[in-house]
Protein backbone atom coordinates (compact mmCIF):
# COMPACT_ATOMS: atom_id res chain seq x y z
CA UNK A 1 0.00 0.00 0.00
CA UNK A 2 1.42 3.17 -0.87
CA UNK A 3 0.21 6.78 0.89
CA UNK A 4 0.07 8.40 -1.91
CA UNK A 5 -1.40 8.10 -5.65
CA UNK A 6 0.20 7.91 -8.80
CA UNK A 7 0.80 11.02 -10.93
CA UNK A 8 -0.72 11.39 -14.67
CA UNK A 9 -0.92 14.22 -16.43
CA UNK A 10 -1.58 13.90 -20.28
CA UNK A 11 0.77 15.10 -23.32
CA UNK A 12 -0.67 18.48 -24.82
CA UNK A 13 1.17 20.47 -27.88
CA UNK A 14 3.50 22.36 -25.74
CA UNK A 15 3.52 19.98 -22.23
CA UNK A 16 5.08 16.75 -21.48
CA UNK A 17 3.72 13.64 -20.12
CA UNK A 18 4.47 13.09 -17.03
CA UNK A 19 3.85 9.74 -15.26
CA UNK A 20 4.82 8.65 -11.77
CA UNK A 21 4.17 5.62 -10.58
CA UNK A 22 5.31 5.22 -7.11
CA UNK A 23 4.41 1.27 -6.73
CA UNK A 24 6.83 0.57 -9.38
CA UNK A 25 9.15 3.52 -8.87
CA UNK A 26 9.31 4.99 -11.85
CA UNK A 27 8.92 8.72 -12.22
CA UNK A 28 8.96 9.55 -16.12
CA UNK A 29 8.45 12.72 -18.32
CA UNK A 30 8.14 12.81 -21.77
CA UNK A 31 7.64 14.80 -24.42
CA UNK A 32 8.44 18.56 -25.46
CA UNK A 33 7.79 21.38 -22.80
CA UNK A 34 7.62 25.25 -24.43
CA UNK A 35 4.30 26.62 -22.27
CA UNK A 36 4.39 30.99 -22.02
CA UNK A 37 4.06 30.46 -17.62
CA UNK A 38 5.99 27.10 -16.89
CA UNK A 39 4.76 27.96 -13.21
CA UNK A 40 1.45 26.90 -13.64
CA UNK A 41 2.16 23.54 -15.41
CA UNK A 42 5.38 22.71 -12.91
CA UNK A 43 4.05 23.84 -9.51
CA UNK A 44 1.36 20.56 -9.05
CA UNK A 45 4.73 18.45 -9.91
CA UNK A 46 7.22 19.76 -7.67
CA UNK A 47 4.04 19.92 -5.04
CA UNK A 48 3.59 16.01 -5.78
CA UNK A 49 7.76 15.55 -5.90
CA UNK A 50 7.43 17.48 -2.42
CA UNK A 51 4.95 15.27 -1.04
CA UNK A 52 6.46 12.06 -2.65
CA UNK A 53 10.12 12.71 -0.47
CA UNK A 54 8.50 13.73 2.76
CA UNK A 55 6.11 10.50 2.80
CA UNK A 56 8.68 7.62 0.95
CA UNK A 57 10.34 5.45 2.96
CA UNK A 58 13.32 5.14 0.69
CA UNK A 59 12.53 2.65 -1.70
CA UNK A 60 14.41 3.11 -5.11
CA UNK A 61 13.06 5.68 -7.21
CA UNK A 62 13.87 5.78 -10.99
CA UNK A 63 13.36 9.45 -12.61
CA UNK A 64 13.33 8.70 -16.34
CA UNK A 65 13.36 11.92 -19.20
CA UNK A 66 13.16 12.20 -22.72
CA UNK A 67 12.18 15.56 -23.63
CA UNK A 68 12.76 16.62 -27.51
CA UNK A 69 13.01 20.05 -26.21
CA UNK A 70 11.60 22.78 -23.47
CA UNK A 71 12.52 26.31 -22.80
CA UNK A 72 14.43 28.08 -20.38
CA UNK A 73 11.37 28.66 -18.04
CA UNK A 74 10.64 24.73 -18.06
CA UNK A 75 14.07 24.50 -17.51
CA UNK A 76 14.11 26.13 -14.66
CA UNK A 77 11.37 24.47 -13.52
CA UNK A 78 13.26 21.33 -13.83
CA UNK A 79 16.10 22.06 -12.22
CA UNK A 80 14.28 23.10 -9.29
CA UNK A 81 12.67 19.10 -9.20
CA UNK A 82 15.97 18.11 -9.26
CA UNK A 83 17.22 20.12 -6.67
CA UNK A 84 14.40 19.23 -4.05
CA UNK A 85 15.36 15.35 -4.73
CA UNK A 86 19.18 15.98 -4.44
CA UNK A 87 18.32 17.75 -0.86
CA UNK A 88 16.22 15.41 0.10
CA UNK A 89 16.75 12.22 2.34
CA UNK A 90 17.22 9.80 -0.88
CA UNK A 91 20.92 8.17 -1.28
CA UNK A 92 22.37 8.40 -4.71
CA UNK A 93 21.53 4.66 -5.19
CA UNK A 94 18.13 5.11 -3.74
CA UNK A 95 17.49 7.85 -6.17
CA UNK A 96 18.34 7.77 -9.71
CA UNK A 97 17.95 9.90 -13.05
CA UNK A 98 17.90 8.89 -16.46
CA UNK A 99 18.77 11.59 -19.05
CA UNK A 100 17.51 9.91 -22.23
CA UNK A 101 18.65 11.33 -25.23
CA UNK A 102 18.35 10.47 -29.02
CA UNK A 103 22.57 10.17 -29.78
CA UNK A 104 22.73 13.38 -32.52
CA UNK A 105 20.24 15.14 -30.41
CA UNK A 106 23.02 18.02 -29.50
CA UNK A 107 20.73 20.26 -27.63
CA UNK A 108 19.31 17.69 -25.86
CA UNK A 109 22.82 16.56 -25.12
CA UNK A 110 23.83 19.88 -23.75
CA UNK A 111 21.20 20.62 -21.39
CA UNK A 112 21.32 16.98 -19.89
CA UNK A 113 25.25 17.81 -19.55
CA UNK A 114 24.39 20.97 -17.84
CA UNK A 115 21.95 19.59 -15.61
CA UNK A 116 24.56 16.99 -14.32
CA UNK A 117 27.12 19.50 -13.69
CA UNK A 118 25.22 21.55 -11.24
CA UNK A 119 23.60 18.27 -9.57
CA UNK A 120 24.98 16.31 -6.97
CA UNK A 121 22.78 13.35 -8.08
CA UNK A 122 23.06 10.08 -9.45
CA UNK A 123 22.29 11.32 -12.87
CA UNK A 124 23.20 9.44 -16.12
CA UNK A 125 22.95 10.29 -19.95
CA UNK A 126 21.89 7.57 -21.89
CA UNK A 127 22.32 8.33 -25.56
CA UNK A 128 19.68 5.98 -27.26
CA UNK B 1 18.97 55.13 -33.77
CA UNK B 2 21.17 53.15 -31.70
CA UNK B 3 23.16 50.00 -33.49
CA UNK B 4 25.11 47.51 -31.90
CA UNK B 5 27.15 47.40 -34.73
CA UNK B 6 28.42 50.35 -37.07
CA UNK B 7 27.75 50.67 -40.82
CA UNK B 8 24.59 49.49 -42.73
CA UNK B 9 21.73 48.98 -40.55
CA UNK B 10 21.54 45.24 -40.37
CA UNK B 11 17.93 45.07 -39.15
CA UNK B 12 16.67 48.16 -41.40
CA UNK B 13 14.30 45.67 -43.59
CA UNK B 14 12.26 44.72 -40.65
CA UNK B 15 11.90 48.00 -39.56
CA UNK B 16 10.46 49.01 -42.83
CA UNK B 17 8.29 45.58 -42.79
CA UNK B 18 7.18 46.42 -39.46
CA UNK B 19 6.25 50.01 -40.24
CA UNK B 20 4.35 48.52 -43.63
CA UNK B 21 2.45 46.44 -41.47
CA UNK B 22 1.78 48.31 -38.61
CA UNK B 23 -1.76 48.79 -39.22
CA UNK B 24 -2.47 45.66 -40.22
CA UNK B 25 -3.80 42.95 -37.59
CA UNK B 26 -2.05 40.17 -38.84
CA UNK B 27 0.45 39.02 -41.70
CA UNK B 28 1.57 35.88 -43.06
CA UNK B 29 4.22 35.28 -45.70
CA UNK B 30 5.87 32.26 -46.83
CA UNK B 31 7.97 31.66 -49.50
CA UNK B 32 9.56 28.40 -50.50
CA UNK B 33 8.35 24.79 -50.89
CA UNK B 34 4.56 24.07 -50.92
CA UNK B 35 3.56 21.05 -49.18
CA UNK B 36 0.09 19.21 -48.33
CA UNK B 37 1.03 18.62 -44.15
CA UNK B 38 1.44 22.91 -44.16
CA UNK B 39 -2.24 22.64 -44.76
CA UNK B 40 -3.66 22.26 -41.71
CA UNK B 41 -0.97 24.51 -40.71
CA UNK B 42 -1.51 27.89 -42.34
CA UNK B 43 -5.23 27.23 -40.69
CA UNK B 44 -4.19 26.87 -37.44
CA UNK B 45 -2.19 30.32 -37.64
CA UNK B 46 -5.03 31.70 -39.53
CA UNK B 47 -7.37 31.15 -36.40
CA UNK B 48 -4.52 32.20 -34.13
CA UNK B 49 -4.91 35.28 -36.10
CA UNK B 50 -8.95 35.23 -34.80
CA UNK B 51 -10.84 37.07 -38.08
CA UNK B 52 -13.75 38.88 -36.18
CA UNK B 53 -15.90 36.45 -33.68
CA UNK B 54 -18.04 35.02 -35.74
CA UNK B 55 -17.72 31.53 -36.22
CA UNK B 56 -19.07 31.34 -39.62
CA UNK B 57 -16.72 33.99 -40.82
CA UNK B 58 -14.26 31.93 -39.93
CA UNK B 59 -14.71 29.09 -41.19
CA UNK B 60 -15.03 30.70 -44.52
CA UNK B 61 -11.92 32.00 -44.28
CA UNK B 62 -10.51 29.00 -43.13
CA UNK B 63 -11.93 27.13 -46.53
CA UNK B 64 -10.84 29.62 -48.68
CA UNK B 65 -7.29 29.82 -47.12
CA UNK B 66 -7.20 25.90 -47.81
CA UNK B 67 -8.32 26.08 -51.23
CA UNK B 68 -5.83 28.54 -52.13
CA UNK B 69 -2.68 26.63 -51.01
CA UNK B 70 -4.57 23.59 -52.69
CA UNK B 71 -4.66 25.44 -55.55
CA UNK B 72 -0.54 25.72 -55.74
CA UNK B 73 0.31 22.60 -54.29
CA UNK B 74 -1.95 20.64 -57.20
CA UNK B 75 0.12 22.92 -60.24
CA UNK B 76 3.58 22.05 -58.44
CA UNK B 77 2.66 18.54 -58.36
CA UNK B 78 1.46 18.73 -61.93
CA UNK B 79 5.24 19.80 -63.12
CA UNK B 80 7.19 18.27 -60.33
CA UNK B 81 9.56 17.49 -62.89
CA UNK B 82 11.42 21.16 -62.56
CA UNK B 83 11.86 21.26 -58.91
CA UNK B 84 11.16 24.94 -58.86
CA UNK B 85 8.12 24.63 -59.93
CA UNK B 86 6.36 23.32 -56.45
CA UNK B 87 7.71 26.47 -55.18
CA UNK B 88 5.67 29.76 -54.50
CA UNK B 89 4.26 32.49 -52.23
CA UNK B 90 1.73 32.61 -50.12
CA UNK B 91 0.64 34.89 -47.72
CA UNK B 92 -2.57 36.49 -46.25
CA UNK B 93 -3.20 40.01 -44.36
CA UNK B 94 -6.01 40.54 -41.71
CA UNK B 95 -7.02 44.55 -41.80
CA UNK B 96 -9.69 46.69 -41.06
CA UNK B 97 -11.21 46.06 -44.81
CA UNK B 98 -11.02 42.62 -44.55
CA UNK B 99 -9.09 39.03 -45.13
CA UNK B 100 -6.80 39.37 -48.55
CA UNK B 101 -4.84 36.22 -49.59
CA UNK B 102 -2.44 36.33 -52.12
CA UNK B 103 -0.49 33.74 -53.83
CA UNK B 104 2.08 33.59 -56.52
CA UNK B 105 3.05 30.41 -57.80
CA UNK B 106 4.41 29.20 -61.41
CA UNK B 107 2.59 27.73 -64.15
CA UNK B 108 3.49 26.37 -67.48
CA UNK B 109 3.31 28.95 -70.58
CA UNK B 110 1.22 26.94 -72.10
CA UNK B 111 -1.31 26.34 -69.39
CA UNK B 112 -1.72 30.26 -69.69
CA UNK B 113 -4.51 30.22 -71.71
CA UNK B 114 -6.43 27.66 -70.17
CA UNK B 115 -6.37 29.23 -67.06
CA UNK B 116 -6.47 32.83 -68.25
CA UNK B 117 -9.90 31.97 -69.95
CA UNK B 118 -11.04 30.02 -66.67
CA UNK B 119 -10.70 33.25 -64.58
CA UNK B 120 -12.26 35.40 -67.36
CA UNK B 121 -15.01 33.10 -67.33
CA UNK B 122 -15.52 33.22 -63.82
CA UNK B 123 -15.10 36.69 -63.19
CA UNK B 124 -17.98 37.46 -65.66
CA UNK B 125 -20.76 35.40 -63.83
CA UNK B 126 -23.22 35.99 -60.71
CA UNK B 127 -23.52 33.72 -58.29
CA UNK B 128 -26.27 31.88 -59.73
CA UNK B 129 -24.29 31.34 -62.92
CA UNK B 130 -21.69 30.30 -61.14
CA UNK B 131 -23.14 27.58 -58.97
CA UNK B 132 -23.83 26.60 -62.24
CA UNK B 133 -20.78 26.22 -63.77
CA UNK B 134 -19.65 24.64 -60.58
CA UNK B 135 -22.27 21.81 -61.05
CA UNK B 136 -21.51 21.19 -64.59
CA UNK B 137 -17.95 20.80 -63.55
CA UNK B 138 -18.59 18.80 -61.03
CA UNK B 139 -20.29 16.17 -63.38
CA UNK B 140 -17.06 16.74 -66.14
CA UNK B 141 -14.60 16.15 -64.00
CA UNK B 142 -15.46 12.65 -63.28
CA UNK B 143 -14.52 11.79 -66.19
CA UNK B 144 -11.15 13.12 -66.23
CA UNK B 145 -7.73 12.43 -64.32
CA UNK B 146 -7.14 15.92 -62.74
CA UNK B 147 -9.43 16.15 -59.94
CA UNK B 148 -10.27 19.89 -59.40
CA UNK B 149 -9.33 21.56 -62.25
CA UNK B 150 -11.03 24.69 -61.99
CA UNK B 151 -13.36 24.09 -59.42
CA UNK B 152 -10.82 25.40 -56.69
CA UNK B 153 -11.09 28.63 -58.21
CA UNK B 154 -15.11 28.54 -58.72
CA UNK B 155 -15.27 27.62 -55.68
CA UNK B 156 -12.95 30.64 -54.32
CA UNK B 157 -14.98 33.30 -56.00
CA UNK B 158 -18.49 31.57 -54.53
CA UNK B 159 -17.58 31.68 -51.57
CA UNK B 160 -15.31 35.30 -50.94
CA UNK B 161 -18.41 36.84 -53.09
CA UNK B 162 -15.42 38.72 -54.79
CA UNK B 163 -13.81 38.47 -58.24
CA UNK B 164 -10.21 37.10 -58.23
CA UNK B 165 -7.92 39.51 -58.78
CA UNK B 166 -4.84 38.02 -60.93
CA UNK B 167 -1.86 38.89 -63.34
CA UNK B 168 0.22 36.61 -64.93
CA UNK B 169 4.55 37.34 -65.06
CA UNK B 170 6.35 35.68 -67.99
CA UNK B 171 9.63 35.24 -66.58
CA UNK B 172 11.02 32.26 -68.80
CA UNK B 173 10.17 30.88 -71.87
CA UNK B 174 8.08 27.81 -71.07
CA UNK B 175 7.48 29.71 -67.20
CA UNK B 176 4.87 32.36 -66.06
CA UNK B 177 4.23 33.34 -62.53
CA UNK B 178 0.41 33.16 -61.68
CA UNK B 179 -0.39 36.26 -59.36
CA UNK B 180 -3.96 35.64 -57.66
CA UNK B 181 -5.50 37.41 -54.73
CA UNK B 182 -8.70 36.15 -53.17
CA UNK B 183 -10.37 38.65 -51.03
CA UNK B 184 -12.74 38.50 -48.28
CA UNK B 185 -13.97 41.87 -47.33
CA UNK B 186 -15.40 42.63 -43.85
CA UNK B 187 -18.88 44.42 -45.13
CA UNK B 188 -19.90 45.08 -48.16
CA UNK B 189 -19.16 49.21 -47.84
CA UNK B 190 -15.56 48.08 -47.68
CA UNK B 191 -13.05 48.90 -50.45
CA UNK B 192 -11.52 46.78 -52.32
CA UNK B 193 -7.48 46.60 -52.77
CA UNK B 194 -5.47 45.52 -54.61
CA UNK B 195 -2.18 43.97 -53.44
CA UNK B 196 -1.25 42.31 -56.78
CA UNK B 197 1.77 44.65 -57.01
CA UNK B 198 2.60 44.91 -53.34
CA UNK B 199 2.72 41.07 -52.95
CA UNK B 200 5.41 40.95 -55.40
CA UNK B 201 7.00 43.78 -53.51
CA UNK B 202 6.75 41.99 -50.50
CA UNK B 203 7.98 39.31 -52.13
CA UNK B 204 11.42 41.36 -53.03
CA UNK B 205 11.75 42.73 -49.32
CA UNK B 206 11.95 39.04 -48.08
CA UNK B 207 13.85 37.34 -51.06
CA UNK B 208 16.38 39.96 -50.52
CA UNK B 209 16.75 39.14 -46.51
CA UNK B 210 17.13 36.03 -47.50
CA UNK B 211 13.70 35.32 -45.51
CA UNK B 212 11.31 32.13 -45.98
CA UNK B 213 9.17 33.43 -43.71
CA UNK B 214 7.56 36.29 -42.48
CA UNK B 215 4.93 36.60 -39.50
CA UNK B 216 3.42 40.01 -38.05
CA UNK B 217 0.50 39.69 -35.64
CA UNK B 218 -0.21 38.54 -32.07
CA UNK B 219 2.59 36.46 -30.32
CA UNK B 220 0.97 34.52 -27.90
CA UNK B 221 1.41 30.81 -27.72
CA UNK B 222 -1.27 29.87 -29.96
CA UNK B 223 0.27 31.71 -32.72
CA UNK B 224 3.32 30.44 -32.48
CA UNK B 225 2.77 26.71 -32.06
CA UNK B 226 1.53 26.63 -35.79
CA UNK B 227 4.44 28.54 -37.13
CA UNK B 228 6.87 26.46 -35.47
CA UNK B 229 5.74 23.50 -37.08
CA UNK B 230 5.93 25.03 -40.50
CA UNK B 231 9.87 26.16 -39.30
CA UNK B 232 10.44 22.38 -38.78
CA UNK B 233 9.40 21.05 -41.60
CA UNK B 234 10.63 23.77 -44.09
CA UNK B 235 14.48 23.80 -42.17
CA UNK B 236 14.48 19.95 -42.17
CA UNK B 237 13.35 20.00 -45.82
CA UNK B 238 16.96 20.92 -46.45
CA UNK B 239 19.43 18.34 -45.23
CA UNK B 240 21.25 18.22 -42.41
CA UNK B 241 18.25 18.46 -40.77
CA UNK B 242 17.57 17.52 -37.09
CA UNK B 243 20.00 19.48 -35.04
CA UNK B 244 19.39 22.55 -37.38
CA UNK B 245 15.69 22.28 -36.80
CA UNK B 246 15.71 21.80 -33.10
CA UNK B 247 17.81 25.23 -32.50
CA UNK B 248 15.53 27.17 -35.06
CA UNK B 249 12.60 25.92 -33.19
CA UNK B 250 14.42 26.35 -29.63
CA UNK B 251 15.45 29.52 -30.19
CA UNK B 252 12.41 30.93 -32.13
CA UNK B 253 10.25 29.81 -28.95
CA UNK B 254 12.54 31.38 -26.10
CA UNK B 255 13.57 34.80 -28.23
CA UNK B 256 9.30 34.78 -29.01
CA UNK B 257 8.41 34.29 -25.56
CA UNK B 258 11.11 36.64 -24.29
CA UNK B 259 9.82 39.16 -26.34
CA UNK B 260 5.99 38.82 -25.08
CA UNK B 261 7.33 39.48 -21.44
CA UNK B 262 8.81 42.57 -22.42
CA UNK B 263 6.08 43.58 -25.18
CA UNK B 264 3.51 46.39 -24.39
CA UNK B 265 -0.10 45.19 -24.58
CA UNK B 266 -2.73 46.27 -26.44
CA UNK B 267 -5.81 47.47 -24.69
CA UNK B 268 -7.22 43.81 -25.32
CA UNK B 269 -3.98 42.06 -23.81
CA UNK B 270 -2.50 41.31 -27.10
CA UNK B 271 1.32 40.68 -27.60
CA UNK B 272 2.10 41.87 -31.13
CA UNK B 273 5.49 41.63 -32.65
CA UNK B 274 6.87 40.64 -36.22
CA UNK B 275 9.77 37.84 -36.97
CA UNK B 276 11.47 36.95 -39.98
CA UNK B 277 13.09 33.20 -40.61
CA UNK B 278 15.90 32.82 -43.16
CA UNK B 279 18.75 31.47 -44.41
CA UNK B 280 21.97 31.83 -46.17
CA UNK B 281 24.12 29.42 -47.57
CA UNK B 282 26.04 28.44 -43.97
CA UNK B 283 23.59 30.01 -41.58
CA UNK B 284 20.31 30.34 -40.53
CA UNK B 285 18.74 33.35 -39.18
CA UNK B 286 15.83 34.76 -36.63
CA UNK B 287 15.06 38.22 -37.14
CA UNK B 288 12.32 39.53 -34.25
CA UNK B 289 10.93 43.02 -33.33
CA UNK B 290 8.29 43.99 -31.19
CA UNK B 291 6.57 47.58 -29.70
CA UNK B 292 8.49 48.61 -25.74
CA UNK B 293 8.23 51.55 -24.03
CA UNK B 294 11.48 53.94 -22.84
CA UNK B 295 11.78 51.62 -19.42
CA UNK B 296 12.30 48.20 -21.37
CA UNK B 297 14.33 49.72 -23.53
CA UNK B 298 16.95 50.90 -21.63
CA UNK B 299 16.77 47.20 -19.75
CA UNK B 300 17.22 45.48 -22.49
CA UNK B 301 19.77 48.20 -24.04
CA UNK B 302 21.97 47.02 -20.66
CA UNK B 303 21.01 43.50 -20.51
CA UNK B 304 22.02 42.74 -23.97
CA UNK B 305 25.26 44.71 -24.37
CA UNK B 306 26.28 42.97 -21.01
CA UNK B 307 25.81 39.90 -22.62
CA UNK B 308 26.85 40.29 -26.02
CA UNK B 309 30.11 41.27 -24.20
CA UNK B 310 30.56 37.66 -22.63
CA UNK B 311 32.61 34.69 -24.60
CA UNK B 312 30.82 31.54 -25.20
CA UNK B 313 32.43 29.88 -22.21
CA UNK B 314 31.20 32.79 -20.07
CA UNK B 315 27.58 32.72 -21.36
CA UNK B 316 27.63 29.05 -20.11
CA UNK B 317 28.95 29.89 -16.46
CA UNK B 318 26.44 32.16 -16.26
CA UNK B 319 23.52 30.36 -17.14
CA UNK B 320 24.45 27.65 -14.73
CA UNK B 321 24.81 30.73 -12.00
CA UNK B 322 21.71 31.93 -13.13
CA UNK B 323 19.78 28.89 -13.15
CA UNK B 324 21.07 28.10 -9.50
CA UNK B 325 19.61 31.55 -8.88
CA UNK B 326 16.62 31.32 -10.48
CA UNK B 327 15.01 28.67 -7.89
CA UNK B 328 15.51 31.03 -4.96
CA UNK B 329 13.63 33.87 -7.10
CA UNK B 330 9.75 34.75 -5.43
CA UNK B 331 9.36 35.84 -9.36
CA UNK B 332 9.02 32.64 -11.06
CA UNK B 333 8.07 34.27 -14.71
CA UNK B 334 10.96 36.09 -15.27
CA UNK B 335 14.36 33.85 -14.26
CA UNK B 336 16.32 35.83 -16.96
CA UNK B 337 17.48 32.77 -18.35
CA UNK B 338 15.70 33.48 -22.09
CA UNK B 339 18.07 35.83 -23.03
CA UNK B 340 21.11 34.23 -21.91
CA UNK B 341 20.11 31.11 -23.92
CA UNK B 342 19.69 33.50 -26.80
CA UNK B 343 23.03 34.93 -27.10
CA UNK B 344 24.65 31.56 -26.18
CA UNK B 345 22.59 29.79 -29.19
CA UNK B 346 23.43 32.62 -31.76
CA UNK B 347 26.59 31.37 -32.40
CA UNK B 348 27.01 33.29 -35.35
CA UNK B 349 25.88 36.66 -34.15
CA UNK B 350 23.57 38.95 -32.08
CA UNK B 351 22.83 42.33 -33.83
CA UNK B 352 20.12 44.33 -32.21
CA UNK B 353 18.71 48.19 -32.25
CA UNK B 354 16.14 50.52 -30.89
CA UNK B 355 14.05 53.03 -33.22
CA UNK B 356 11.60 55.55 -31.76
CA UNK B 357 7.86 55.04 -33.48
CA UNK B 358 5.61 57.56 -31.23
CA UNK B 359 6.35 59.32 -27.65
CA UNK B 360 7.34 56.48 -25.18
CA UNK B 361 7.07 53.54 -28.11
CA UNK B 362 10.31 52.21 -29.49
CA UNK B 363 10.67 48.65 -31.96
CA UNK B 364 13.30 46.51 -30.57
CA UNK B 365 14.59 44.72 -33.30
CA UNK B 366 17.18 41.85 -32.52
CA UNK B 367 18.66 39.30 -35.22
CA UNK B 368 20.44 35.97 -34.12
CA UNK B 369 22.41 33.88 -36.69
CA UNK B 370 23.27 30.54 -36.19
Amino acid sequence: MSLIDNLHIAQTEDTPEVYFDVQAGRFRITGRSLPENAYVFYRPILEYVSNFLGINKKSPVEMEFKMDYFNSSSGRFIFELLTMIEESKFGKTDFRVIWNVDVDDELMIEKGEELQSLLDLSFEIKKL
Amino acid sequence: MDHSSTGIHPLLALFDLYLKFRSQQSVFCYRGVFNEEFTSTIIDISEGANFRSEINVNRKVSFLLVECFQNIIKHGENHSEVQERSEGIFSYRLGPNGFIINSINPILQQDKPTLKHLVDEINSKDSKELKELYIRKLSENQLTEKGGAGLGLIELARKSGQKLLYQFEDVREDISLFHQQVTFLSNEEAPMENLLEDTGTLDNMLALEDAFLMYKGDFSQKSILPILSIVEQNVSAEGKVKNTTRKVAHLLVELLQNISKHSEEDETGRKEGIFLIGKTRDSVFIECGNEINEREMHFLKEKLSYLTSLSTSELVSLHKTAMKASIKFENKYKSGLGLIEVVKGAEKGVVYSFEKLDTDKFLFAIKISF
